[in-house]
């Protein structure tokens, strides 16, 4: 399921932000025309892809945002929009008066949030973010990246209670982003990540907020009990993998994940079909696998490695590995 | 040889003189549209399509499912409000419809990409002097060589599905211009051989009675074989390799916007394309 | 089958300014019906003699339909009445500019059996036309008029185009004007034979007919699917990649016994241009047969140059097969003898080392070259 980014231009300043490199990069101008739009969405058809996921920068600067919204969920495809709920009032009102009726199956956001206190975010931006929540309500899935040792969730939780989100939350772990420094969850504060989540299940279990990991979180750190909890309480749904997602910019290139958003860019024109792109991706992550299989040494002997249970972590910490070395490895794990 | 399709203005009187003739009726509005089914139908003649020219947008006109069985031939001036629009989507699918939009709104560009993707077919309407010829390539090449099947733009479906690479294969019945296929009344009945004619008052028969005669008159030779005065001439669009499909329809503009050439040859490589495709298509016993 | 190129008439209504006719000492003579008829009974013999053989007389001139519709109705009774048992051997085709055409030769046409008119034009301005001042709009307008009228009788015709200096500036233009005219007819690009000094100005070398042949030729190989009868292109590729030796006189080498040029008063020669230059005539049809005519000994020189040419000019070149050293008349026009190769034989090397072979990709294989492989 490729992520197809509406425009490179974002309100905000997150400082983990895997968009940060790639959008330094952009012009602000750099949006993505109908006429792309559509040829997305014939290739994605093509493909007998049902879901379009649309990204940013943010998206909902996009001038055209609510059409083409419209226009795709005439195509009959659903939407997932990935956004920071940080919205022109405008396009924040028409955007609720044309999608307020459809099923949530049709249409969901998933609003990444920042801690209010943590992330020194300013009293607009806050409010603004509430303003989309109380809006949108049960249309929105909250989405938090963890790039701190000491994270706090107690505010999602009374965003949920209070704007009656959807009782799930998408966890991520903030990655390196190749080529540059950014801030990230070093590899040997992983564990202590992982067990500042834990003393929040108690809260997940009483709200019956379920829980979901995004790509990147390393299997050997989780205790036993931690993944039985998991697996109790996801029913048997958590995620340890690393595999392309598939980025699709504005103009019209492709790269395999926003951390490696200039690792191996290519014309989508290069390719005919969805699967071309996703075999292109996957045979390139499986070749710097064969050089570094995992964020951890151990990780080359990994069982659970080896029965794709796990997939060594995210490969932009491998690849940052190689990017001091003399350029001795397969020609494919550089950019 | 098939009689021709008659053009003609809504008008009773002259509808109840023709009897047996296949019709296309101008309307300027929607709201005639029942009057004017019911007319042919009383007057038995046959409803070949209603071509309905308004200056309004798509968004604007009220759709209804029980046109469903009128074909209808609608000239309007841009897609309109665009939630507008897409609320009328699925109605428009119903509707035996193609929809023609002019290139001297600019937005229009885009939304014959919209419109096709949709499953409604659409038509393009050269008009205008300054013709964006690189952006009717682009459309071209999404028409005839996009990545999934979706409705027809004209005229690059309709030369595509009749494409003889050995003929010149005039597009001009898409817009009602082909004076084998259609021809052109007025109120009074009077006959031309094109729109332009018509409204310049150049008539080839002075009554509908003498429609049948017509393919034999001086007037239409003339027009049918126009195209070889560009070969008396010294240079122009009979030395463009796009001629065979274009047939100097931009020959006035072409000095000033010479676009046309290049997207004329892109078109026949494309329509070649689209053939070998075609030809791979592979057909079984069911007929 | 034995080609009989029969000159009707030297007269011509256009002065052409590539064209010898105007430039004969003789000229503004037509074939009297008695020479006509002599014909027709020299043919019937022939025929009659000859159980396999067939004859394609070829209406030439001049300007053949300057004789009017009712000649050719003669030369139609004349052959009813003196070919009776033989005419279904006979084939009628014309070389005509078309500007005299009307819908009045459609009836002796279609007697005849001429389903195909050969024809030529230039787009060229004051290339063909009347008068001093070669009226090329008047001749154009004639022209075009006379296409409509044989398109809309379903006429096959087929289109000769020669080329010139003035054409070299813009080969693909003519290419596409040519090709857009004829729409699948089909057109022969020959290049223009000039013989005195007056008209050098439009004169060509083979190399400069390579050039514009290999300017086109890129694009027609890209495109052949939609231009099938453009020569010299299709012929090569039937020479070359369908191993198809069909050629036309000046290539094949086999003109020698098959070729009779009649002029007006009855006098014979090998084609229309051994009659200009005065070589290699035979005779007039009122004294001898066709069969005597035929072989006349003094073609028997055409026929060993097809077996010294290959030993000496010719005996390093590939192409031998494809051209057996071009047209004996062009030999003899540059060295007044026909021991040589024609001059325009470089030009077809010249063609197909330098686009043909490298865009198709094939290699043309002599015979021989074929035979020391196996």
């Amino acid at each position: 399921m490729p992520n197809i980014l509406l425009t490179q231009r974002c309100v905000r300043s997150c400082p983990y932000c895997f968009a940060k490199k790639h959008m330094s990069e952009s012009s602000p101008d750099d949006i993505l025309s109908w006429e792309n739009l559509v040829y997305l969405a014939d290739l994605l058809e093509a493909s007998n892809e049902r879901q379009f996921r649309i990204l940013g920068g943010e998206p909902t600067l996009h001038p055209d945002f609510n059409h083409m919204v419209l226009y795709l969920l005439e195509r009959n495809f659903n939407v997932i929009v990935f956004t920071s709920g940080i919205m022109v009032e405008r396009t924040l009102l028409e955007a609720h008066y044309l999608f307020k009726d459809l099923p949530f199956e049709r249409l969901a956001f998933i609003c990444n949030i920042n801690d209010p206190q943590k992330s020194n975010s300013p009293l607009a931006e806050v409010e603004s973010v509430k303003r989309f929540l109380k809006l949108f309500e049960n249309r929105v899935i909250p989405s938090f990246n963890i790039y701190r040792t000491d994270f706090e969730l107690e505010f999602l939780f009374h965003y949920m209670n209070e704007f009656g989100l959807q009782r799930s939350i998408r966890l991520g772990m903030a990655h390196p982003i190749l080529g540059k420094r950014n801030i990230f969850i070093r590899l040997n504060d992983v564990e202590a990540v992982i067990k500042r989540l834990f003393t929040y299940t108690p809260l997940f279990e009483r709200l019956r907020v379920k829980i979901g990991l995004d790509c990147g979180f390393p299997l050997c750190r989780f205790s036993d009990e931690q993944l039985a909890w998991l697996y109790r309480f996801t029913g048997g749904e958590s995620n340890f993998g690393c595999a392309p997602a598939i980025d699709i910019g504005p103009d019209m290139t492709v790269w395999p994940c926003f951390p490696l958003s200039s690792f191996q860019k290519r014309s989508i024109f290069g390719f005919n079909c969805l699967k071309e792109i996703q075999d292109y991706y996957v045979d390139i992550f499986n070749k710097v696998k064969v050089e570094a299989a995992g964020i951890f040494q151990q990780c080359d002997d990994c069982v659970f490695r080896q029965d794709n249970i796990c997939r060594g972590g995210c490969l932009a910490h491998n690849l940052a590995r190689f990017q001091n070395e003399a350029p001795v490895r397969m020609k494919e794990v550089y950019s | 040889m098939r009689s021709h399709f008659l053009v003609c203005p809504f008008n009773e009187n002259l509808l109840s003189k023709l009897h047996g003739k296949s019709v296309v009726v101008r309307l300027n509005g929607i709201e005639k549209i029942s009057a004017a089914v019911d007319t042919v139908t009383k007057h038995q003649a046959h409803l070949h399509c209603l071509l309905l020219e308004t200056q309004t947008p798509v968004a604007a006109i009220p759709f209804q499912e029980n046109w469903r069985d009128i074909p209808l031939a609608l000239y309007a001036s841009s897609l309109g409000r665009f939630p507008d629009f897409v609320r009328q989507a699925p109605t428009l699918r119903q509707l035996n419809i193609r929809i023609y939009l002019p290139l001297d709104h600019e937005e229009n560009y885009t939304s014959f990409r919209i419109l096709s993707s949709l499953g409604i077919e659409s038509a393009v309407e050269f008009k205008g002097k300054n013709i964006k010829w690189e952006l009717i390539t682009d459309l071209m090449t999404y028409a005839l060589l996009g990545l999934i099947i979706h409705a027809p733009i004209a005229p690059f479906n309709y030369v595509a599905s009749h494409y003889d690479r050995q003929s010149r294969n005039d597009y001009g019945a898409v817009y009602f211009e082909d004076p084998y296929t259609y021809l052109h009344l007025d109120d009074k009945g009077r006959v031309a051989l094109s729109r332009a004619d018509l409204t310049a008052g150049k008539f080839v028969a002075q009554d509908i009675d003498d429609v049948d005669d017509i393919n034999g008159s001086e007037e239409f030779r003339e027009r049918v074989e126009g195209w070889r005065n560009f070969f008396l001439k010294a240079d122009g669009c009979a030395y463009c390799q796009g001629w065979r499909v274009c047939l100097g329809k931009y020959s006035d503009t072409m000095k000033s916007n010479p676009g046309c050439m290049e997207f004329f040859a892109e078109f026949m490589d494309s329509l070649e394309k689209y053939k070998a495709i075609k030809k791979r298509e592979k057909i079984i016993w069911q007929p | 089958m034995a080609t009989i190129i029969v000159k009707a008439t030297e007269k011509c209504n256009s002065n052409c300014y590539y064209c010898d006719v105007v430039y004969k000492k003789d000229t503004g003579k037509s074939m009297p019906l008695e020479i006509l008829e002599t014909l027709f009974i020299r043919i019937n013999e022939f025929l009659k003699a000859e159980i396999g053989e067939r004859v394609e007389i070829l209406w030439h001139g001049g300007e053949p339909l300057l004789l009017g519709p009712q000649y050719y109705m003669s030369a139609l009774k004349l052959q009813d009445k003196h070919c009776l048992d033989t005419k279904n051997r006979i084939t009628h085709n014309i070389q005509t500019n078309l500007t005299c055409f009307n819908s009045e030769f459609m009836q002796p046409f279609k007697e005849l059996g001429i389903h195909s008119i050969g024809t030529s034009y230039d787009p060229e301005p004051h290339m063909r036309g009347p008068g001093k001042i070669i009226d090329s709009d008047t001749y154009n307008r004639r022209f075009m008029q006379a296409l409509e009228l044989l398109d809309r009788n379903d006429i096959a015709w087929g289109l000769i185009y020669v080329v010139t200096k003035k054409s070299l500036a813009k080969p693909l233009d003519i290419f596409f004007f040519l090709s857009n005219l004829t729409m699948g007819k089909g057109f022969n690009m020959n290049p223009v034979l000039i013989y005195d000094d007056k008209r050098k100005n439009i004169a060509i070398t083979p190399e400069e007919f390579v050039e514009f042949l290999g300017a086109i030729f890129p694009y027609w190989w890209k495109y052949r699917q939609r231009y099938p009868d453009v020569n010299p292109f299709k012929g090569l590729v039937e020479n070359v990649i369908n191993r198809d030796l069909s050629l036309s006189c000046g290539d094949s080498g086999a003109c020698t016994y098959h070729h009779i040029n009649v002029a007006p008063d009855g006098q014979t020669s090998q084609c229309g241009r051994s009659a200009d230059w005065g070589l290699l005539q035979y005779g007039n049809i009122r004294d001898k047969s066709l069969g005597e005519i035929l072989h006349d000994q003094q073609r028997d020189p055409l026929n060993e140059r097809i077996e010294v040419l290959p030993k000496t000019e010719c005996s390093d070149c590939r192409f031998w097969d494809i051209c057996h050293g071009g047209c004996p008349l062009d030999a003899y026009s540059q060295h007044g003898s026909f021991m040589h190769k024609s001059e325009w034989c470089e030009a077809k090397r010249g063609f197909m080392e330098r686009y043909f072979e490298p865009i198709t990709g094939v290699k043309f294989e002599s015979r021989k070259q074929e035979n020391c492989k196996k």
